[in-house]
């Protein structure tokens, strides 16, 4: 009997048009579409010194010797010139500039090849070095990119303060902080306490170039944005944006620009060398 | 003749799935939603393969815009505008009426701001005329102000051989930032409520230079040098990230 009865009740349409909520739905997706940029742009550290540690700073640069320091010309219309010299006499000698690419190699107008910069900075090998400087400090940062990939996850924030501070070391040129694809802790904090009471002792320190880029007057901001990202490839430590002086005009003088006319004009009275 | 039969179809076509589908979708995009600030000027920044992120807040943006002057004439040369912002509006604010106007140098201005032209001023997103020309620009059109943000920008030049308009703006930001989280500080220590949670907000307002690809290297050290005079040496150079090759 009651099951009779049961069966005798009305049937309810429990379906439910959805087609309304759809219609919302697309009307948000579409605002936050249109309203909000997915990318988050990234930012690259800069300093630069302050204004009155110029004179100091411009002191140092002299340090470095002459055989180790890449200088980088950025000239306007995307072109590249890197100059290195192995003795300070040799300053001005047009022969040693070569005109070099960003990036990956590229061509001169007339189809002659040239090499990017990094291929220059990563190959360049100083007299008496067993293999390019910064060959070896790529090397000690494989070494410490495995150790990275070895850490546990949970620690990922100790990790990457550590791989950090490990890798402005090897920039500096302490290699010998990272042995068989590890991180020495105990090496690591000894030249920490070393950098932090100012005792650094610079025979322990592996060569390392010293980068000097003069952007031209009339280069873009990309093109510097782009060297100091070769920089940053490359793991040089010590680079300077320093201004075009009397002695960079006459080399550049000689060279010619895109439209044929001298990158520079040269300095009306000429100075001595 | 046989009437033809039209068999009826049902046309009721279950949208759960869609919904479902739709659901997911926003919620995606909400929870990845950084929300796309409506700047006046915008440039295109350059690539870098730099991975490290811009800091969501308290970032004191200068954007530097190129502009081509004298079109079509031989004196044609690309100059580059410079324009201030910050994400907070309370910085902007105090920055305005109680640093940059109470200078000596601004006096006329001061004189002829009213609340509605200060209520007007918290709108905008960037800082890119000259304070001379503040009153006038805030009484525009947004198309009218546009075109005038394009041509001024804030100017470098140092006025009677004191601080730029450009540096005297940097400070007051940086420092009306400050006074606004030192405020906080006050507060809190009073035991009052605040609600901002003090530990996870920078005490100093960050650096964030945002410059076009085309902007002229001798802008650039411009804007550098004369940050370098009023001691602002760190800066964060924004870039869109491309794979290295």
């Amino acid at each position: 009997m009651a099951k009779k009865k049961e069966s005798k009740q009305k049937k309810m349409n429990v379906r439910v048009d959805f087609t309304p909520m759809v219609d919302m739905m697309m009307l948000l997706i579409t605002f936050f579409m249109l309203c909000t940029s997915l990318a988050k742009p990234q930012a690259m550290q800069l300093t630069m010194p302050a204004k009155d540690n110029n004179q100091i700073a411009d002191e140092n640069k002299d340090k470095a010797k002459t055989d180790l320091t890449v200088t980088i010309y950025l000239a306007p219309d995307g072109k590249l010139y890197s100059y290195i010299i192995k003795k300070a006499e040799d300053f001005g000698k047009v022969e040693f500039l070569e005109e070099v690419s960003y990036g990956k190699g590229g061509q001169t107008a007339d189809g002659k090849k040239l090499r990017s910069i990094r291929d220059v900075l990563m190959t360049y090998k100083p007299d008496g070095e067993a293999q390019p400087p910064v060959q070896a400090i790529l090397n000690a940062k494989k070494q410490l990119i495995e150790w990275e990939s070895k850490q546990p996850k949970s620690q990922k924030e100790s990790t990457d303060t550590l791989y950090a501070k490990a890798l402005n070391m090897i920039a500096k040129g302490y290699l010998d902080v990272v042995k068989n694809n590890n991180l020495d802790m105990n090496r690591f904090r000894d030249i920490y306490n070393k950098m932090q009471a100012k005792t650094e002792d610079p025979t322990e320190l592996a060569t390392t170039l010293a980068v000097n880029i003069k952007p031209l007057d009339n280069s873009t901001y990309e093109n510097l944005v782009g060297i100091l990202d070769e920089m940053s490839i490359c793991c040089i430590g010590s680079y300077r944006i320093s201004d075009i002086n009397d002695k960079d005009c006459i080399l550049l003088s000689q060279v010619n620009g895109k439209d044929g006319k001298p990158l520079m004009e040269a300095p009306a009275t000429p100075v001595e060398q | 003749m046989a009437k033809l039969k039209i068999k009826k179809n049902d046309v009721w076509i279950d949208m759960t799935p869609m919904s479902d589908v739709m659901v997911l979708l926003l919620t995606f995009f909400m929870l990845s939603a950084n929300f796309v600030k409506n700047e006046i000027v915008k440039v295109q920044t350059p690539q870098s393969t730099n991975v490290d992120k811009v800091p969501a807040t308290a970032t004191l943006d200068i954007m530097i815009a190129p502009d081509t002057i004298n079109k079509g004439t031989p004196e044609e040369t690309v100059v580059g505008r410079v324009y201030l912002g910050t994400d907070k509006v309370s910085t902007m604010d105090s920055a305005l009426n109680q640093i940059m106007l109470k200078d000596e140098l601004f006096k006329d201005v001061n004189k002829q701001m009213t609340d509605e032209l200060r209520k007007l001023f918290l709108a905008e997103t960037q800082i890119g005329v000259p304070m001379e020309g503040l009153v006038k620009y805030l009484g525009l059109s947004h198309e009218e102000k546009v075109a005038a943000m394009k041509s001024y920008g804030v100017p470098l030049d140092s006025i009677d051989g004191g601080p730029s308009e450009f540096q005297k703006w940097v400070q007051a930001l940086k420092k009306g930032y400050s006074m606004w989280y030192k405020g906080l500080e006050a507060k809190k220590e009073k035991g009052e409520n605040i609600d901002v949670d003090l530990d996870n907000t920078p005490k100093k307002l960050e650096i964030c230079l945002k410059a076009d690809r085309n902007t002229p290297y001798v802008t650039f050290k411009k804007v550098i040098s004369e940050l370098q005079d009023i001691l602002e040496s760190r800066y964060k150079l924004v870039t869109q990230y491309k794979k290295e090759d």
